[in-house]
C-alpha cells in the first residue's frame, strides 16, 4: 500500500478492522489498523497489507448551556462551540424535560442561527407605497436613528390621538409590559385567542386562577384519551417520549381525529370524528359516567362540587343522541366511556390547537368537558394526570425595579379588539381574529402607530384584511431575526439576535414535574449588528422621553436578584456543572385548589356569574358543508416546522420544503384527482393553490393543509414561493360575532369554516 | 466497539430528526442530498388504516452488497468487524456514477450531482470505533435508534417483536438479521414498508460492471434517475435544490 492511500481511508473490496487495534482508540484522535483481506483465486484469503487510517484530530469543543427558544417547550440545551461557531446542539441531560434530547426543530437551530437572510442592521423604507409585492426600498440606517424614527412617530400618534392609538402585536414580556404601561395604550395584542385561551377560561373558572397547567403525567397514565391531542407527531420532544412509556407500561391509547397521525396510528383504536363534534362524544362520555357511578368516589366527594347539578345538566346526552351527530356509534362511545373511568390513572391530555383548543365554536366547551372528566376520574394534579404548575416563586420585574407612582397614566379600557368585553380573560393579551375590523373601521377609535415582534403576517387570520388594516397605520417597526412578510409591511426594522446569541434565565413551565430553572449563555458574540429585545424596547422608550422607566434596570441583575430570591445567584449559575437550578422533590397533588371553594367546581359558578353557560351543554360548531363549501377544513402542523418562523432554514427545508392539501384517496378518485395536481382551495374570505396529496387515513369529507407556509417575502430565499397559507382562507370574526357566541375564552374559530375544491 | 444499528420503527414519529442532525454533520453534501431519509407510508382502507414511517438510509448489507459488485471504479467495500461491519464509499474514488443507487434494493445511496460523489450513511464509523455512538441514535427523541454490537442488538430486536406480538401487533419482525447489518423492528410486514424480502438480498440483484468510468456514468443517467424517482413519495424528500 502506498504512502499516499494512507489517511484517506481507501479500501479493497473486503477488508476488515483489526480488532486488536480497539484499545488504541480509546483516546480523542488515534489510528486503527485496517486489514486488507483477499482472496486469491482459490478462494484462501490473502492476509495482504494493513492500511493506517489516522482519525482526523478532534477539533476542541466548548460547550454553553442554554435553552430552545423554538417553543414553549424551553427545552435544556447544551451548544457544542468550534473556533467560535456552534457546530452541534443537544439536549440537556439535567433538564427534567429534555432528558439529554431536543425535537428536530431545536437541532435545526444550529443552522438558523447562521442563515445568510437573517436581518443584519436597523432598516428604514424609503418607498411609502406598501403591500404584498411593493419592495419597501429598505436602506440601512444606524440604531440611533432607527430608535429616534420610531419614538417620534409613537410619540406623534400618542400626543395627536391618544395612547390608545399605539398598539403593541407582541407576547408579553417585563421590558415591553412596563413600556406600554408608561405609553397608556391597552392595546397588546398577543395570539392567545387563537392558541389556548379557550383552555384558560374554563380551567380559571372550575380548577383556578392561573394559568392552565401544561404538564402531563403521561408515562404513568394507564388509559390516554386523545382528542386531537396529537403532540408525538408534532414531535413534542417530551411528550412523545412519555407516549411510548405510557404504551411500553401498558396504557391503552384512543385518539379521535377526523385524520390518522402517527399519535392515533400507534394507538390501540383511532376514531375518525366528524369535525367539530368532539363536544357530543365527551358530554355523553359524562352522562355514562355520572349515571352509571363510574366516577372515582373518593376524588369527587373530596375535591370536587357540582356533581348533582353536572348529573341534571346532561341528562339528555345519551350515546344515542352522540351517535347521531358524531357519526360514532353509541356502543363505542359507551364502552370507551366506561374503559375511560375504569382504567385508572386515566388522562385525557390537551394540549393547543386539538378538539378544545380555539379551532370550532365549541372548542372552549370541549376544554370545559376535559377538566370535568379527568375530574371525575381523580386525574387532576395526580399521578398519571394533568398537573399543576410547578414554577418556582420569584420576585417580578416591578419587585426587583419598583415603578414610581406617576410613571403609568390611567390607562383606557375600550380596546381596538374587543379584548375587554371578554370578562374571565386576562388582560394585556388579545384578539387576532378580530382586530382587523377594528383598525379598518377605527372603532372604537383610530388607531395611528404599531409595533410589532416577531408575529408574521401569516399568522394572522384573514391575511388579506390584515394586510389592508397594517397599511392604516402611519408607522409600523417590527423587530424580528427574519426579513418576514410582515417586515416587508415595515417603516422601521429593528434585527434581533438568534437566542444562542443572548442570556437570561429560562424558568421551566411545561411538563414541569418540580421547579427547575435553565442557564442560558451566549454560545457566539452576536454575528450582526443587532440588539437584545430589552434593549430595544429600552432605547424606543428613551426616544420617547420615556427612559426613566429604565433607569437602573438590567437583565444581568434582574436574573441575578430572581436567582437569589431562590438561594442561589447568577455566577453560581454559571459555575454549575449542568446549568440548571433544580427543587427535586417527590410528587404530591393538591388537596386545594384555587377556587372560592377551595374545591374543582364543576358547576362553574364564576361562569355563571360572568354571564356565561355554567355547565358544558351542547352547541354546535358555526359553520357545516354545504353545497357550495362541501369540505372541513382541517390544519395541521409538520413535525419539523415551528409556525411561519421555520421555513427559511436549510435544515427544514431538506425535510419539508412545501404544503400540500391533504385530501383522501377515495374522494380525490371520485372527483379525479391525482396525486400531485394542482388545487384550488377555496373558502368565503380567500383562495390558495397547492398540490394534492392523497391520504388513506382521513376522512372523506376533510381537506387537510400544514400550516406555516406561502411565504412571498423576497427576502426570504428559501421560503418564498414554497405552498401556500392557510391563513388566506381562515375567515376573522367580527367583534359583534365573537361576543354573541358567549365564548368565555374569545375563541379564534380557526377551523370553523368550510370550503371547496376544484382542480386548478 | 460499536458496529451497528437498530431501528425501532415502532417508536419512530416521523420526524426525521435523525435526518436533520445527519445533515447536519455531514454537510459537504450539496442541498437535498441526504445519507439517510424518512419515508411515510399507509395502508388499509378507510377507517381501517396503518401509517408508519421508515428511516431509509443505506442497510449495510453483509457480505456481497449488490452497490459493491456494480462500482465500476472499486470505491465501495465491505468492512468487516466481528461486532458487525459495514459498507463504505471511498470518496476519493468514487466517480458518482450513481450505479449503486440503481443497484441498492433500498434506495439508499443518493448522487451529489453538484460534487459527482455518491453519498450514504456511512454508520458514522469514526464515532464507532471511538465508542461513540451515531449522530442519528443521539438525536433520536424517542430513542428508536441504538447503536450497538450485533449479537446484542438482534437479542434486543427480538425482545421487542415478543412485546409488540404481546400487544397484539402479531406481524411484528425483526428485519436484517440474516442479509443486512443495520436492523430495524417493523409493525407490519416488510412489504408494507417497501422493503425487499430478506430471502432476495444475497447476492441476487446483478448488474454489469463496467470497467471504465466513462461507461459507468453512461448507465447512470438511466439507473440514477430510476433511483431518484423512487424517493418521490417520500415525504421528506421533496426538496428543491437551491438555484
Amino acid at each position: 500500500m502506498s504512502e499516499e492511500k494512507k489517511k484517506k481511508l481507501s479500501f479493497s473490496r473486503r477488508a476488515f478492522l483489526k480488532a486488536t487495534a480497539a484499545s488504541a482508540l480509546a483516546g480523542a484522535a488515534g489510528s486503527f489498523l485496517l486489514g486488507c483481506d483477499q482472496e486469491d483465486e482459490n478462494g484462501v484469503a490473502d492476509p495482504g497489507d494493513d492500511v493506517e487510517y489516522t482519525f482526523p484530530p478532534e477539533p476542541e469543543v466548548a460547550t454553553k448551556f442554554n435553552w430552545c427558544g423554538t417553543c414553549g417547550a424551553n427545552c435544556g440545551m447544551v451548544a457544542h462551540v468550534v473556533d467560535g461557531k456552534v457546530v452541534r446542539l443537544k439536549g440537556s441531560p439535567a433538564d427534567q424535560v429534555a432528558q439529554g434530547k431536543l425535537c428536530v426543530k431545536g437541532y435545526g437551530n444550529v443552522k438558523q442561527l447562521y442563515d445568510p437572510d437573517r436581518l443584519k442592521f436597523p432598516m428604514k423604507r424609503t418607498n411609502p407605497e406598501k403591500g404584498p409585492g411593493v419592495d419597501p426600498g429598505f436602506v440601512q440606517i444606524t440604531w440611533d436613528e432607527a430608535l429616534e424614527l420610531a419614538g417620534d412617530a409613537y410619540n406623534k400618534a400618542i400626543e395627536e390621538h391618544g395612547p390608545q392609538s399605539m398598539v403593541i402585536f407582541s407576547r408579553g414580556q417585563d421590558w415591553l409590559n412596563r413600556w406600554q404601561r408608561a405609553i397608556g395604550t391597552p392595546n397588546r395584542l398577543g395570539h392567545h385567542s387563537i392558541c389556548f385561551t379557550t383552555y384558560d377560561a374554563p380551567w380559571n373558572a372550575c380548577v383556578g386562577r392561573g394559568q392552565r397547567p401544561w404538564t402531563l403525567d403521561l408515562a404513568n397514565a394507564k388509559y390516554i384519551l386523545s382528542f386531537g391531542w396529537d403532540m408525538p407527531s408534532k414531535a413534542k420532544n417530551n411528550q412523545a417520549r412519555e407516549y411510548f412509556k405510557a404504551l411500553e407500561n401498558g396504557a391503552k391509547a384512543v385518539v379521535i381525529d377526523p385524520r390518522l397521525t402517527i399519535t392515533g396510528s400507534l394507538a390501540d383504536e383511532w376514531i375518525p370524528i366528524k369535525p367539530g363534534t368532539d363536544l357530543a362524544f365527551c358530554l355523553a362520555m359524562i352522562n355514562i359516567i355520572v349515571n352509571e357511578e363510574l366516577y372515582d368516589k373518593d376524588f369527587v366527594e373530596n375535591y370536587t362540587e357540582g356533581l348533582d347539578k353536572l348529573k341534571e345538566g346532561v341528562q339528555d346526552y345519551t350515546p344515542e343522541w352522540a351517535a347521531e351527530i358524531t357519526e360514532i356509534d353509541a356502543d363505542t362511545i359507551e364502552r370507551i366511556a366506561k374503559e375511560f373511568a375504569n382504567t385508572r390513572p386515566a388522562l385525557i391530555p390537551n394540549h393547543k390547537r386539538d378538539a378544545g383548543g380555539p379551532n370550532h365554536a365549541n372548542g372552549w366547551r370541549v376544554a370545559f368537558c376535559m377538566v370535568i372528566l379527568n375530574s371525575l376520574v381523580g386525574s387532576l394534579d395526580r399521578e398519571g394526570g394533568q398537573i399543576m404548575q410547578k414554577t418556582p416563586s420569584m420576585p417580578g420585574f416591578d419587585a426587583i425595579f419598583p415603578p414610581e407612582d406617576d410613571w403609568f397614566p390611567e390607562m383606557p379600557k375600550e380596546r381596538i379588539d374587543g379584548y375587554e368585553k371578554h370578562p374571565l380573560l386576562r388582560h394585556g393579551t388579545g384578539d387576532f381574529a378580530t382586530f382587523a375590523d377594528g383598525i379598518i373601521n377605527e372603532d372604537p377609535y383610530p388607531v395611528k402607530a404599531a409595533f410589532f415582534r416577531k408575529y408574521n403576517l401569516l399568522a394572522f387570520p384573514n391575511t388579506a384584511k390584515a394586510v389592508e388594516a397594517f397599511k392604516k397605520f402611519d408607522f409600523m417597526a417590527v423587530a424580528d431575526i427574519y426579513p418576514s412578510e410582515l417586515v416587508q409591511l415595515a417603516d422601521v426594522v429593528f434585527p434581533e439576535p438568534h437566542f444562542l446569541e443572548t442570556s437570561g434565565l429560562g424558568v421551566r413551565s411545561y411538563q414541569a414535574m418540580y421547579p427547575q430553572i435553565h442557564l442560558r449563555q451566549a454560545a457566539v458574540d452576536t454575528i450582526y449588528d443587532t440588539r437584545g429585545f430589552g434593549g430595544i424596547v429600552t432605547g424606543i422608550a428613551q426616544a420617547m422621553g420615556l427612559g426613566h422607566i429604565f433607569e437602573d434596570v438590567s437583565g444581568g441583575k434582574f436574573n441575578d436578584e430572581r436567582l437569589k430570591a431562590l438561594g442561589s445567584s447568577w455566577d453560581e449559575l454559571v459555575a454549575s456543572e449542568d446549568g440548571v437550578w433544580s427543587d427535586e422533590k417527590p410528587f404530591k397533588g393538591a388537596e386545594e385548589f384555587n377556587t372560592d371553594s377551595g374545591k374543582i367546581e364543576l358547576y362553574a359558578n364564576k361562569l355563571e356569574a360572568n354571564g356565561y353557560d355554567p355547565l358544558p351543554y351542547w352547541q354546535p360548531r358555526r359553520e357545516l358543508p354545504s353545497d357550495e363549501y362541501p369540505f372541513y377544513f382541517l390544519i395541521s402542523r409538520p413535525p419539523m416546522h415551528k409556525m411561519t418562523e421555520s421555513q427559511n432554514n436549510e435544515l427544514f427545508m431538506q425535510l419539508y420544503s412545501e404544503n400540500t392539501v391533504m385530501i383522501s384517496e377515495a374522494k380525490a378518485q371520485e372527483m379525479g384527482i391525482s396525486d400531485g395536481d394542482e388545487l384550488i382551495v377555496e373558502s368565503r374570505v380567500g383562495k390558495i393553490q397547492l398540490k394534492a396529496e392523497l391520504v388513506k387515513g382521513m376522512r372523506p369529507d376533510c381537506v387537510c393543509v400544514e400550516h406555516g407556509f406561502g411565504h412571498w417575502s423576497p427576502d426570504l430565499s428559501l421560503a418564498q414561493g414554497k405552498g401556500a397559507n392557510d391563513g388566506d382562507l381562515i375567515p376573522d370574526v367580527p367583534i359583534d360575532e365573537m361576543l354573541a357566541l358567549k365564548c368565555p375564552g374569545a375563541n379564534g374559530l380557526m377551523n370553523d369554516f368550510c370550503v371547496k375544491v376544484s382542480k386548478a | 466497539m460499536k458496529y451497528t444499528m437498530l431501528i425501532d420503527q415502532s417508536r419512530c414519529i416521523g420526524c426525521a430528526a435523525c435526518t436533520l442532525e445527519c445533515k447536519n454533520q455531514y454537510d459537504e453534501a450539496s442541498f437535498g442530498v441526504l445519507r439517510t431519509r424518512m419515508a411515510r407510508y399507509e395502508k388499509g382502507e378507510f377507517p381501517n388504516n396503518v401509517l408508519r414511517y421508515r428511516k431509509n438510509a443505506c442497510m449495510h448489507c453483509l457480505e456481497e452488497a449488490a452497490c459493491i459488485g456494480v462500482c465500476p471504479v472499486d470505491a465501495i467495500s465491505y468492512v468487516k468487524h466481528e461486532n458487525g461491519g459495514m459498507v463504505l464509499i471511498d470518496r476519493d474514488t468514487c466517480i458518482g456514477c450513481g450505479l449503486c443507487v440503481g443497484a441498492c434494493p433500498f434506495d439508499a445511496p443518493m448522487v451529489d450531482e453538484e460534487r459527482v460523489k455518491a453519498e450514504k450513511c456511512s454508520l458514522c464509523f469514526e464515532r464507532g470505533l471511538k465508542g461513540d455512538e451515531t449522530y442519528c441514535s443521539e438525536a433520536c427523541p424517542t430513542g428508536a435508534i441504538t447503536f450497538g454490537e450485533r449479537d446484542e442488538l438482534i437479542s434486543k430486536g427480538e425482545a421487542r417483536v415478543s412485546a409488540l406480538i404481546d400487544k397484539g401487533r402479531d406481524q411484528a419482525n425483526l428485519y436484517g438479521a440474516e442479509g443486512t447489518g443495520v436492523l430495524i423492528v417493523l409493525d407490519y410486514d416488510p412489504a408494507d414498508y417497501e422493503l425487499p424480502d430478506e430471502s432476495t438480498l444475497a447476492g441476487n440483484i446483478s448488474l454489469p460492471k463496467f470497467a471504465s468510468a466513462a461507461g459507468g456514468l453512461t448507465v447512470m443517467a438511466a439507473l440514477g434517475g430510476l433511483g431518484l424517482s423512487c424517493f418521490r413519495k417520500i415525504r421528506t424528500d421533496r426538496t428543491d435544490k437551491v438555484e
